[in-house]
This record gives structure tokens, sequence and C-alpha cells, in this order.
């Protein structure tokens, strides 16, 4: 299974699923972040995280650790 | 008429409130929560009220922010809606447009950027998205104030009819087939143009509307089970289809009106965050930034326009010419005194530093429009999160460093309160465009103009609130789990000169304005101390300084400031005066020197304060300055966030502990290194540098527990 | 004669600063801030 967490940086995927319940994926929808999206991975913040990805035409950056409920193809 | 202007933050909606209200606006709070209500009279028409709802991406019941903007939609029933988006980043900002559009409110939608627009290539068919959406669409550009005219005819034309749109948007067949269920069983009491909404809200299951009817209880459970039912069928949770569907939706509405041009992604943006937020270049790049914007403002342009307005402007024309004109009128001499030694020496000393402040703020303006700024936040959100801030608590920062009081204020998009907490602590280590001054001051007469002390002060300033937060992350008051970060980021773009100038310029006539009132009659109040005590004969006037309140007044404190190597009263007297507003400090000791200098004749005044400190009690001192308690409106400001006394007394309490301990250590640190005194202060100062590595290195709370769960798994 | 003229122009001054500070408290204005909050919410509370 893997995560947005582990998708490598330049790479395009597609949610497959959304792990979690409650605020935090709720705000995670509600950017966008659907079953079926894709996501192009932009960038990795210097220190490590955030992350940056490109999901509907804008930018949206996301701690790895929230990134983690998102399950991608 | 009642208008309720919603959208995305970042969606132009405050450019746009500005537009349609010009100065007529009032700021306050929404009842209950920390978050600001604002709200103006429409320009040009009587009677018309806008209403500036919080930036928000969806109407769910998790933040302040959403549940007050539902809050105000159905229950104070707004005439219209304008829901503004950004063209740019349609498909996101129409997610809200589809829950407004459910609220049974008359709609105008605003598609606004529409100068960025036209430069993509991007183009909309407005007509169609109208269509689609089933309100009415208008393009403009708030920026340019492009087709605002035609946004406002429409938008009084809609709210007057009171014309409701049609719902354009259908959910699958089995989530209406519930939806119909819910409206039957549960809702046939509301208005009738608010039931859809609150169906879709009960089969999300939204806490806020569950509690609403939870009277309802034999039909509530029948209908769980359709909505169980229908999830099962959908495979998804009830929260989730919606979203996914909402979606969808939109999805096939900009198939239809939105034609890209597919243009190379790579767009200046993003050449430029490539260099900028680099792995490896981001954080030495800031630091060179911030280390040329200092230096820059205070030790070469700002010195020598400030040499000149101090030396010169300061003391060769206006004190002669206003002390000729007295003489002239034959004003007695201590109004001469009061009015030359106390006001204009003070208020002038500040007022030299004005050069200085403009060129400082014009950089900060530049760098918090272009968008910079919010890439900072980016990247200092993994160091914040070492110690369980998010990024988003760097933005109040940023603030600070023109005024600390809007920079406390902004910690409201803070959501978690603990985090809020921690950052209104520490929001005024940054050093404030008041400040500029002091530290301009004492870069100059004590050292000599070196151009490492201003970009110091504003890193010593950051250093102390990641190591606060640290610290305090540790305790058991502030451990807790990391708030969430989400954040957009909105492209560059180059900043017009007009808002450029505007910022510096409205920053820095406050602050002339800040030095025509507080800091005059602080000047009139210090004069009169200083010119007055207890000598020989008694209480009058007195020639010696020494001997007078403000020496007896000082000298009581500065056993307090001893051991930090600045204990002679001059230096209370100042720290003091800078609790009513730091400028005051220069303020102080413009008047106290003055004084001085008239006694030895000549010698620059500042030559004066820089022979009595020395390198490091010089830097001690500006260090306790700049890290202690803000201005008291600052003490205000936090007081007001807070909401709490005791919260209060503790932060501030706090800042003076810590500036007090690191000017305490690099005093006691720096005559050991420069000159190589040892005394029983140096001991104590080592110790307590130990303690701090120690707060700061040490477990927190949740890693030790996390270590022995580790460890019991393991066995 | 010019000193008392001047003593209440200063008094006078000082009078209108006192006013003037106590309008802005009452007009919740008291920021001390960079601008008016009006124009403030730049940065009051723009990002989220």
């Amino acid at each position: 299974m893997v995560t947005l967490k582990e998708a490598k940086v330049g790479s395009t995927v597609r949610i497959d699923k959304i792990n979690g319940s409650g605020a935090v994926k709720r705000r995670i929808m509600d950017m966008g972040l659907t079953k079926g999206t894709d996501i192009f991975i932009r960038k990795v913040a210097p220190l490590g995280d955030p992350v940056e990805i490109t999901v509907r035409g804008y930018e949206l950056s996301l701690r790895k650790a929230d990134a983690e409920i998102i399950v991608v193809v | 008429m009642k208008i309720a202007l919603a959208g995305n933050p970042n969606s132009g909606k405050t450019t746009l409130f500005n537009v349609l209200t010009g100065s007529n606006q009032f700021v306050g709070n929404w009842p209950g929560v920390t978050v600001e209500k604002k709200e103006g009279k429409l320009k040009g028409h009587k009677g018309i009220s806008v209403i500036d709802l919080p930036g928000i991406y969806s109407l769910s019941p998790y933040t302040p922010e959403e549940v007050i903007t539902r809050k105000f939609l159905l229950e104070e029933q707004p005439d219209v809606i304008l829901n503004i988006v950004d063209g740019t980043n349609l498909e996101r900002n129409l997610y809200l447009t589809t829950q407004l559009l459910e609220l049974g409110i008359p709609l105008v939608l605003a598609v606004n950027m529409g100068d960025v627009l036209a430069k993509s290539g991007d183009n909309i068919d407005y007509a169609k998205l109208g269509k689609a959406l089933g309100c009415q669409v208008v393009a403009i550009s708030a920026l340019k104030g492009t087709g605002i005219k035609e946004m406002v005819d429409e938008v009084l034309a809609v709210g007057r009819e009171n014309k409701l749109h049609s719902i354009m948007h259908k959910y699958s067949g089995s989530v209406e087939h519930t939806l119909a269920h819910i409206e039957e069983a549960l809702l046939h009491d509301l208005p009738l143009n608010q039931q859809r909404w609150y169906a879709i809200k009960i089969f999300e299951q939204d806490e806020l509307v569950m509690q609403k009817f939870q009277a309802f209880g034999a039909e509530l459970e029948h209908i769980k089970k359709d909505i169980a039912e229908c999830e099962k069928e959908m495979d998804d949770d009830a929260e989730s289809i919606i979203i996914a569907e909402r979606y969808s939706f939109i999805e096939k509405v900009i198939k239809d009106c939105l034609r890209r041009t597919g243009k190379s992604k790579m767009s200046t943006s993003d050449k430029i965050d490539r260099i900028v937020t680099n792995r490896f270049l981001a954080l030495p790049i800031f630091a060179v930034i911030m280390t040329a914007v200092y230096y820059i403002s205070v030790t070469t342009v700002g010195t020598w326009v400030t040499d000149w307005t101090n030396d010169v402007l300061f003391e060769e024309i206006i004190p002669p010419a206003i002390e000729s004109f007295l003489v002239a009128v034959g004003c007695a001499p201590l109004l001469q005194s009061l009015i030359l030694d106390g006001i204009v020496a003070g208020v002038g000393a500040v007022l030299g530093f004005v050069p200085q402040i403009l060129v400082l703020f014009i950089f900060l303006a530049f760098l918090e429009s272009c968008g910079y700024m919010a890439r900072i936040a980016f990247i200092m959100d993994r160091i914040f999160r070492r110690f369980g801030l998010s990024g988003k608590s760097f933005i109040p920062m940023l603030i600070g460093t023109g005024c600390g009081i809007p920079g406390i204020m902004a910690s409201r998009t803070i959501e978690n309160t603990r985090d809020r907490r921690m950052t209104i602590m520490t929001t005024t280590f940054i050093p404030c465009g008041a400040k500029l001054p002091f530290i301009a001051l004492m870069a100059g007469a004590v050292f000599g103009g070196a151009w490492w002390v201003a970009p110091s002060a504003y890193f010593m300033g950051i250093a102390a609130i990641i190591c606060s937060g640290i610290i305090l992350k540790k305790t058991k008051m502030f451990a807790g789990e990391v708030a969430p970060f989400v954040m957009e980021l909105p492209a560059y773009h180059w900043p017009t000169v007009g808002n450029v100038l505007r910022s510096m310029w409205e920053r820095g006539w406050s602050f002339i304005k800040k030095a025509g009132t507080i800091i005059l009659l602080s000047t009139i109040v210090i004069w009169f101390l200083s010119g007055f005590g207890f000598t020989d004969q008694g209480f009058g006037v007195t020639d010696d300084i020494n001997q007078s309140l403000l020496a007896a007044v000082g000298s009581a404190f500065a056993v307090i400031f001893a051991p930090l190597g600045w204990g002679s009263w001059e230096y209370s007297v100042a720290t003091i005066g800078g609790l009513v507003a730091k400028e005051n400090i220069v303020a102080t000791l413009g008047i106290i020197f003055g004084f001085a200098e008239v006694a030895e004749d000549g010698v620059e005044i500042w030559g004066l304060l820089g022979a009595q400190l020395t390198v490091v009690s010089g830097y001690s001192f500006l260090i306790f300055n700049l890290l202690c308690a803000p201005c008291f409106a600052a003490m205000g400001a936090i007081r007001r966030e807070m909401n709490n006394g005791k919260w209060t007394a503790f932060a501030i309490g706090y800042q003076c502990a810590f500036a007090y301990f690191v000017a305490f250590t690099i005093n006691q640190l720096g005559n050991l290194f420069l000159f190589g005194t040892f005394g029983i202060g140096t001991v104590i100062a080592l110790i307590a540098l130990v303690g701090f590595v120690y707060l700061l290195v040490r477990k927190s709370p949740e890693e030790k527990l996390e270590k022995t769960a580790a460890k019991l798994i393991a066995e | 004669m010019a000193t008392v003229l001047i003593s209440l122009g200063l008094i006078a001054v000082v009078a209108l600063i006192v006013r003037s500070m106590y309008n802005d408290k009452k007009n919740g204005k008291s920021c001390h801030c960079g601008a008016n909050c009006g124009a403030c919410t730049k940065g009051c509370h723009s990002q989220k």
C-alpha cells in the first residue's frame, strides 16, 4: 500500500482512498483531494517536510504525516 | 439590504471588500470567538451594508470561521451572497460555491483575477458557467477595478428581486433518494429554501446540525439506517460521497466552460521557487536576504540619511532656530528648557530615525506582497514542527516586524489553543518598527556602525522564538498534538509600486504620528522628572541631572540590572520608558544625554552613550530591551487575544525572565571572553546556560512515552 | 508674556493629543499599528 507520503518527487499519482476520519480528513478532501483525483508531486521542502503537490490546477502544501492517510496508485 | 461577501482565502476577497466599501469599514469581532468581523457600507449607494465573511474553503463544522459563516448565512439571512472566486483556480474555488448555492439565498458569482486570466491565455465562458451553476456570473478584476460596476448592478438587482436560482447540482440517484427521505421525515417545518442544505448536512451527519435535531429520536434512527444503506451501495462514507460528488459536478462544469491553453506549467513562479525553496539553498538564501534588508536599512542607506537628520537637522538647524525664536520673544528659560531639552531633544531623537524606518518598511512591504513570505512559512514549517508549531505561526512573526500588535492579532488564524497561546507569547520577540531606532542607535553609538548589529537583532528574535517554542512545548502546559498544516501557496506576483509605497507610507506615517503624540507626552514627563529633584535646598529645579527625580527612580531599579552590565540609573529609566513605547528608549536617552551634552559642551550626545557602555554591556542592553515585555499597547493586545488574566501575566513574565536570562548570559560570558573578567556572576551564568541547554534538548513527555512504548513492544 | 502664550499653546497641544488618543481608543482604533485597521487586514488575518 503506497501512500502520498512515499510518492516520489516529480511523479503523478492517483488517489485510491483516504483513510482516517474527522477534521483532518475533511480538510484534505475539502481541498480537492478525493478518490480518483490525480496529484503531481512537485517538490519537498528543504528539510524534508512538508511536501508540495499540484492538484486540480493549484499548489497545496501538506505535512508528510497528513499525507500518510492518502493511499495512492 | 445586506450583502454577504464569501469566498476562499487568497481569492481577492479583501481587495474587493476594500473596493466596495472604501474607508466606510468597521472591524469588530464575531461574538464568542476571536474571528474578525468586517462590515462596511457600499460606496455610492444608501443603506446597503456589505459583510465580509471569513475566508473559507468549505462549510464544514470543524473550524470557527466555517461555523460562523454558516450561522450568519442561515440565521441572519442576507439578501444576497456575493461569492468571489479566483478565476485562475476555478476548480477548487467552485467547491465552496456549490455549498453556498444550497443555502437558499440568492447568489451572484464574481470571477476574479480577470487580468491574470487574460495574460495566461486561459478562457472562461461566463455565460455557460452561469447556466451550469444556475446563477448570475460576472467577470471582474478587483485589483484593476474592472467589472466592478457591472457586478454591483447585478448584485443589487438580484438582491432586490430576491430571485432564487435553480438548483442545478443533483447528486446521484441513491443520494437524492435519501435526501428526499430526510426532507420528508425531519424538515417539513423548515423554510422551503433551506431544506436542501439541511438535508445534505444530515446526510453527512454533520455534528452541529445533528445536535439541532436531537429531539427527533425515532425518525433519526430510521434516517441513519437509510444513510447506512446508501453508504454501502456507494462503498464510501456519507461525507466523502458528498464531497466527491461535488467535485465531479465541478469537473463537468469546468470541462464545458474553461478552456486551458495547455501552456507549459513551468511558470516564472516555479522557476523562482526552484532556487528559493531549494532543499539546500532555501535557508541560507533567507538568512542572506534578511541580513541584506536590515543591513541596507540600518547601516548603509539608513545611516547616511539618519546621520544627517540626527547631526544636522536636529542639531544644527531645528534646535538653534527654535532657540533663537524663543529667546527673541522673551520666553522664560524654564519653558525654553521644556521645549528644547525636553520635547525637541526627545522627539527629535526619535524622528531622526524615520528615514531608516521607511527604508526597512519598503523592503518588508515588497517581500510580503510578492509572496516570498508565504514560501518562508512553507520552509520554516519543518523547523517549527520540531517544536510543535506549524509554519502558520510564522505569519504573525512576519507581521511583527512592522508592529507587534497586528502580529499578535494574526495569531487568530491558528486553531489550536495551545499553539495560539505560544505564538502570542513569542511574537514580540521579533524587533518591531518601534525598536528600530533603538537598534540603530546602539549600532551607531556603541558599535561604531558595525554591519552585523542590526541583522543580529532580527536573528536573535527568531532564535528566541524558536528556543522558546522548543522549551515550552516540552512542558506539560503546552505539549500536545501537532497541528495539521495544509496551506495553499499562491503564485508569486510582482507587487504594484503603488501598493508597496502605500504600505510603507502608512506605517511610516503612523510612526511619525506616534512620535508626535505618545512620545511627545512622554518627553514632557521625562523632562519634568529630570529637571526637578530633591536637592540640598529641598524640592525644586536642579541643574545636576543626577539629583533629579528621574535619577532617583532609576537608581531604585538600577540594582536589578547591575548583573546585566548596565546598572546605572539612565538605562533603567530608558528601559522603563520603553514600556510606554519602545521609541521612548531613544527619546529618554536623548534627553538625558542631551543634558549631559549641554554640560559637556559640544560633545556629541551619542558619543557620550558610547563612552559609558562597553561592547558587552551595550549588547546586553540592546538584547534585553528587544526581548523583554513589549509596549503597553502590545500588552493590551496580548490581554485581548489571551482573554485570560493569568495567561497574560504568564506571557509577560516569561518574556521578561527570558530577556533577563539572555542579557545576563551575554554580559557575564561576554566579559569573560573579551575582558577576561571572572567572578561569581560568571559562574551563575554558566550554570544557567547549562540549564537552558538542558531544557532545549531534554526529551518531551511524549517522546519519553513513545520510547517506553517502543521498548515494551520490542520485548 | 510670551511665556504665558507659549505655555497656553503647549497645554492646548497636549490637550489635543490626549483627546485624539482618547477618541482613537473609543473607535477601537487604538491599534498603534501600521495603518488604520481597515487597510491593516492585509496582515491581520489574510493568510489562512
